[in-house]
């Protein structure tokens, strides 16, 4: 006999993922996903962000990583509110955030007051982009030295992300990336996704990423 | 990719539905809709479906796998067709504005429950 379920499997995560969407709204909070390989340069764009941002928004983080609290650690003397999510020991170890874990830090994190939530996910290009988390927006970053190539190699990261942000273009001219090559290779994947060139290092360009940002607050506050 | 915590996310699934439509009854397979830009490779998913299953109420079903191709529309010229290599720019026009008509399936389907053989004959 047939039983049909016709269910996907996510469905368990997409129903916490949209719990977790639902503290978010009555906080007020817009959210960012940023995903990336490892080493891309995340914690030090949300150094600048923070920042970039002071004043004008108020932000928080939530730390994904699979071991230790370096992250949070780096962030915890800007003043903001951090929590630390590690896969390892409480989640299995896994290489991705979920929306159940997510969730787990939300518990003690000051949502009412907060303007944008920048989660930073665990350094990988495949999982975390299978998972939603309850986010408005997904960021993946990438960077010059990882190489022009990789939308190509990671098509679903570039397909389910909203904003494609190049960190490190001071290591252009040191390193073998084509930037024509790497936005040609971001359009044979998703031509609908919007690119961002900056160096998190050196500031260049972050002002065009926090206006970004200004405007996925406003654009939420409006509803 | 992650196939341990997808095989978890399909026996939940199968599970709660078992318990739901036949409760107690014996499967023989559980059928799965997997699509191509997942990146979740089958033979793994077999693997630890062969290691987990044992210790469930769907002990002794087998996994069938449905793979789904990615299929994209152009916008711009309305050609469907099947990406396979890594680029998904319209084989027609070249346009790259192509929306996904499959590809990121991760379902499960159906199950198959084992009918009692009635004696006799």
């Amino acid at each position: 006999m047939e039983v049909k379920v016709l269910r996907n499997v996510l469905d368990a995560n997409d129903l916490i993922a949209a719990q977790n969407r639902r503290d978010f709204d009555a906080g007020g909070c817009c959210v960012i996903n940023v995903m990336s390989a490892p080493g891309s340069g995340k914690t030090t764009l949300l150094e600048r962000t923070i920042a970039g941002v002071r004043g004008r928004l108020r932000a928080g983080v939530i730390e994904g990583d699979v071991r230790g609290t370096l992250d949070a650690d780096r962030l915890a003397p800007l003043g903001v509110p951090v929590a630390q999510i590690n896969t390892d020991p409480h989640f299995g170890g896994e290489c991705h955030l979920d929306a159940r874990m997510v969730r787990s830090a939300l518990a003690e994190f000051p949502l009412d007051g907060l303007d944008l939530v920048l989660i930073e996910n665990v350094g990988n290009l495949v999982c975390p982009a299978q998972f939603s988390v309850g986010e408005d927006r997904r960021v993946v970053v990438s960077s010059v030295a990882e190489g022009d190539d990789k939308p190509l190699k990671y098509p679903l990261m570039f397909r389910v992300s909203d904003l494609l942000v190049l960190n490190k273009i001071d290591l252009l001219g040191h390193v073998d990336f084509d930037p024509e090559r790497f936005r040609a290779n971001v359009a044979r994947v998703n031509a609908d996704l919007p690119v961002i060139e900056l160096s998190a290092r050196t500031g260049a360009g972050c002002a065009q990423w926090i206006d970004w940002l200004l405007a996925e607050v406003e654009r939420r506050r409006a509803g | 990719m992650h196939e341990l915590a997808i095989c978890r996310g399909i026996l939940d699934v199968a599970g709660a539905a078992l318990a739901k439509h036949a409760p107690g009854v014996a499967v023989s397979s559980v059928a799965v809709r997997i699509g191509r830009l997942t990146g979740i490779e089958p033979e793994c998913l077999r693997f630890y479906f062969g290691l987990l299953i044992p210790a469930t109420p769907l002990a002794g079903a087998v996994l069938r796998i449905e793979e789904v191709p990615i299929r994209g529309l152009c916008r711009a010229c309305s050609a469907e067709f099947v990406i396979e290599s890594s680029g998904f720019a319209c084989e027609a026009c070249g346009g790259g504005a192509v929306d996904l008509l499959s590809g990121q399936e991760l379902q499960v389907i159906s199950l198959e429950t084992v009918e009692e053989v009635r004696g006799g004959g």
